[in-house]
């Protein structure tokens, strides 16, 4: 589908536009495809595909503001949607809990295309599954393995942005993930070992997995996984504790980036996905962490599972400090959230372009996108060495938090005792709990890039009606004092 | 056009395009929405949603692919997708080896199951929304408006067709006092009724007073509960969607449940559950296969799982005609014999958990679970609500909570219908009632 196929429906558009006399309309056109292949035990399960169309309009007018979507794509449609989004805009003026006339109305364009080199989708489907059998075949088939899983998720997706004077943005991601799942169970003991939410999930191609690396950590989570069953429960205790990227990758999503989430600090979320702890005053002079910690909003990292160059009302990404040296500094907002702050006299808040969508059928909210922790100095031995006796932890199985984002609790696949400073055995179940806002000023030591690795998932929920987004996450590996585990 | 009659053609352009040897089958799923988010009791967002998906799976050769493409209601159109759907499913089908669990189709049968026509226009759900948030306008409501016809279907080429469709509204909100205390609200029906809404909103302002106390904090530790039919229903959900009962994830070591099975743990013999076909969920997969009603608990022990057409023969076993994922469309909950006269006094001094949130598992294989309280969890003593109580975070093994320290069920249930919107609204549904437990161990 080419951007010249549009002209007709961007014309639509703002001849709508000009005659309904709205200050402000868009319109987001989308082409996903979608290929889930999964191996379970050697079998391949009925692979699963997925071909989505669709358009959204949205029209800001007296003040209101109103959306339609559609799986039709022709004009007549466009002439629907944007009557039926108009309407919203009238009927809800008078109740409106901001004001659109002042709310930004940007006209961008530029394009944005993911990084991929050979991509997924130029392999025929024949090459596509014996990609995945590759990886699978030859797996070690210990006593006790009673589950395998080797599986993959690509995705492709084409967005076309257009406003009813002339911005025009288009972007191409695709998404790639491949993942392990196996759990082994022995003496009433079941163990699992993954890659945790799909956590090695990237905007790539093919380059950026290697076959023999994934068959040697499918061997690896296979020993783990068996290991792990005749490992002794993590002890209780309060301790200090390592963590590996694929757990603080969700440490950092709960207890960081949500709370920043603007709309949820303005309170759009109370019903559903929470409230948060951070309060407007906050940003600029907060102790969100201790001086080690640097949280960025940085959608430009390469590769990186939520990179783009515009958020879904237009606005540019740009890499923006969140949490500098440990002072708060500014939300995941977006520039409409921003603009309903100073609305309501917080005009210190500084917004990001995270306005993001899920698909054509969900509007744009404030959503993490690549939130990062930036490397310290610290080289994994350095990080292990500083402990007297501790845990290891690594790759997340549970999380919960409250709905202010503050206690928290955690449980990981695998635990290693750290004593005098040098890893030793396993310990199972590893739990720890705690409050965000205590628990990120406990931090004392931070990794360097060679423990930093870029993370991300395809499953971060949240909104009215609910929406699942794609998350970048990067960070190193991290260092936190006294700290209460459990098994 | 109706949903029902765009089906039809959907159905006919489908079968005319299947070849000598294929089998076909689509299951649909369409809704024509609204919805209106608000905060302060002023819209945040409002809008429409008009969405038609196709899951087609092509067999040939007992081989099997899937595809779910996106329809637009436009018949040449859509005709077009589903050629291209077909031709992406024909393009993989012999790249594929022999798939041993093949299910077979279900037995022919034409069956326009349940068609309640209704829904609402545009205009009478942003009339609904503004009555709603007249009634609230000296409140913080806070929540969704859901309004509109949902419809799910199935045909397939060897002559099956069900359908069911249903108008479908819904509000979900909060009552907010400050921070996080709020009661919640919900309320679904499938015509308009403000007076109930109205009731709905009377009730929780005669409960913000309370919110206002002073809160009260409780140490870590055992304390007596009443858990509402919300939070009942959170716990259940948890074990349903984590595949509790799912055969496949019995087999494949990752159900909480496994310890139930195998009759090395079990609940109360007050607890029964039964995946009802009651709700509103229609009672068929999305093959076609009819879903019965399925005792999962029995007075306490296990009373059996959830089984796909696909599990039944990759495990042995036979199917429960349950959806892919095998888990439970609607949860039914035994009812207990605590009348609601009785509740509070029967608590005594302990804590009444109108709502739990983020639950999870602190260690799948024993059911323990770990969440925190929300909403109006209060504090109660001698049987009066004394205070809001402090968010909590509780670990717990449902065994034990569900289990020894249970004493009682409440006679009254709650239907709760879910309020899930992710890609598309759910029909999943639960029927609940309170439970007395001598004892939830909070922990933080």
């Amino acid at each position: 589908m080419s951007p010249d196929t549009h002209a007709p429906l961007q014309r639509k558009l703002s001849q709508l536009s000009t005659q309904a006399g709205v200050s402000y309309a868009t319109l987001l056109i989308e082409r996903s495809e979608r290929e889930d292949l999964s191996l379970k035990n050697g079998i391949l399960e009925p692979p699963a595909l997925s071909l989505d169309l669709g358009l959204q309009v949205s029209v800001y007018h007296q003040g209101g503001a109103g959306y339609a979507c559609s799986g039709d794509l022709s004009e007549a449609s466009v002439t629907r949607a944007f009557e039926e989004a108009l309407a919203w805009a009238k009927a809800t003026s008078a109740q409106r809990a901001w004001d659109s006339a002042r709310a930004p109305m940007p006209h961008p364009q530029g394009s944005y295309e993911s990084p991929v080199t050979r991509s997924w989708w130029s392999l025929n489907p024949k090459d596509r599954i014996e990609w995945l059998r590759s990886i699978d075949e030859g797996a070690p088939s210990p006593e006790g393995l009673v589950h395998r899983e080797v599986s993959v998720l690509a995705d492709r997706r084409d967005r076309w942005w257009y406003t009813h004077q002339g911005g025009a943005v288009y972007q191409h991601t695709e998404l790639l993930s491949p993942d392990l799942l196996v759990v082994a169970s022995r003496s009433g003991v079941t163990q699992r070992r993954s890659f945790g939410l799909r956590g090695r999930s990237k905007q790539a191609g093919l380059e950026a997995f290697s076959i023999p690396e994934l068959r040697a950590e499918l061997a690896r989570v296979i020993d783990e996984a068996i290991t792990l069953t005749e490992a002794p429960l993590c002890e209780e205790g309060v301790t200090d504790i390592v963590i590996d990227p694929e757990q603080m990758m969700l440490q950092l999503h709960e207890s960081i980036g949500h709370p920043l989430e603007l709309d949820r600090i303005l309170g759009d979320e109370r019903n559903y996905a929470g409230r948060s702890f951070v309060t407007l005053d906050m940003f600029g002079s907060y102790q969100y962490g201790s001086p080690l910690l640097n949280v960025t909003f940085d959608p430009s990292v390469p590769g990186e599972l939520a990179s783009y160059a515009y958020d879904e009302q237009g606005a540019t990404a740009e890499r923006q400090h969140l949490i500098k040296e440990g002072v708060l500094l500014r939300p995941l907002g977006g520039a409409l959230s921003e603009a309903r702050a100073h609305q309501a006299g917080h005009t210190h808040i500084q917004s990001v372009a995270c306005a993001r969508v899920q698909r054509w059928n969900r509007p744009p909210i404030d959503r993490m996108a690549n939130l990062n922790i930036e490397p310290g100095d610290l080289a994994m031995s350095e990080l292990i060495g500083g402990v007297e006796r501790g845990i290891f932890m690594g790759t997340n199985l549970a999380w919960s938090i409250d709905d202010s984002r503050n206690k928290f609790q955690f449980g990981c696949e695998y635990g290693r005792l750290i004593e005098d400073g040098e890893l030793k055995g396993w310990v199972r179940s590893p739990n720890y709990r705690g409050v965000s806002s205590q628990f990120w000023r406990s931090l004392d030591g931070v990794g360097d890039h060679s423990t930093w690795r870029s993370l991300g998932t395809p499953y971060c929920g949240k909104g009215e009606p609910n929406q699942v987004i794609t998350v970048g996450h990067a960070t190193p590996a991290c260092r936190f004092r006294k700290v209460e585990v459990f098994a | 056009m109706s949903q029902l009659t765009q089906f039809k053609r959907i159905q006919e352009g489908a079968l005319s395009l299947v070849a000598p040897g294929e089998h076909l089958s689509g299951y649909w799923r369409g809704e024509d929405s609204h919805f209106a988010r608000f905060t302060q009791a002023k819209v945040r967002q409002s809008g429409s949603v008009t969405q038609r998906e196709l899951c087609l799976s092509l067999s040939a050769e007992g081989r099997r692919a899937n595809l779910d493409v996106t329809l637009s209601g436009e018949q040449s159109e859509d005709l077009r997708r589903l050629e291209e759907a077909l031709s992406r499913l024909r393009a993989i089908l012999p790249a594929l080896p022999e798939d041993p669990n093949l299910p077979a189709p279900p037995p022919p049968e034409a069956q326009d199951s349940v068609s309640q026509i209704g829904g609402a226009s545009q205009i009478e759900s942003a009339e609904a929304l503004s009555a709603l948030l007249s009634m609230a306008s000296d409140l913080d409501v806070v929540g969704i408006l859901m309004s509109g016809t949902v419809s799910r279907g199935v045909f397939n080429s060897e002559s099956l067709t069900r359908w069911s469709e249903r108008p479908a509204h819904q509000v979900d909100w909060s009552v907010v006092h400050s921070a996080d205390r709020a009661v919640k609200c919900s309320w679904a029906g499938e015509a308009w009724d403000l007076s109930a809404l109205e009731a709905k909103m009377s009730e929780a302002r005669s409960q913000l007073e309370a919110l206002g106390r002073p809160a009260h904090t409780i140490k870590p530790g055992l304390t007596r509960a009443l858990l509402s039919p919300s939070a009942v229903s959170e716990l259940f959900e948890t074990l349903n969607v984590w595949g509790g009962w799912s055969i496949q994830a019995l087999r494949e070591g990752r159900s909480p449940l496994a310890q139930l099975e195998s009759g090395e743990r079990s609940f109360s013999p007050l607890i029964s559950v039964l995946d009802s076909v009651e709700g509103v969920a229609p009672a068929f997969e999305r093959d076609g296969h009819l879903r019965p009603n399925v005792a999962l608990i029995r007075e306490g022990k296990w009373g059996g799982a959830l089984v796909s057409p696909r599990s039944a023969l990759t495990y042995q076993v036979p199917s429960t005609g349950a959806t892919e994922g095998e888990s439970a469309q609607t949860l039914s909950i035994s009812e207990g014999t605590l009348s609601g006269e009785e509740a509070l006094s029967g608590l005594g001094t302990g804590v009444y958990v109108s709502d739990l949130w983020y639950l999870n598992f602190s260690d799948r294989s024993r059911a323990c679970v770990t969440g925190t309280t929300r909403f109006a969890t209060m504090w109660v003593e001698g049987g009066e609500v004394v205070a809001p109580l402090s968010v909590m975070r509780f670990d717990d093994c449902l065994y034990e909570l569900l289990g020894e320290r249970l004493e009682a069920l409440s006679q009254a249930r709650a239907l709760q219908i879910s309020t899930s919107t992710y890609d598309r609204r759910s029909l999943m549904s639960s029927l609940c009632p309170a439970a007395l437990c001598s004892g939830l161990r909070f922990t933080l």
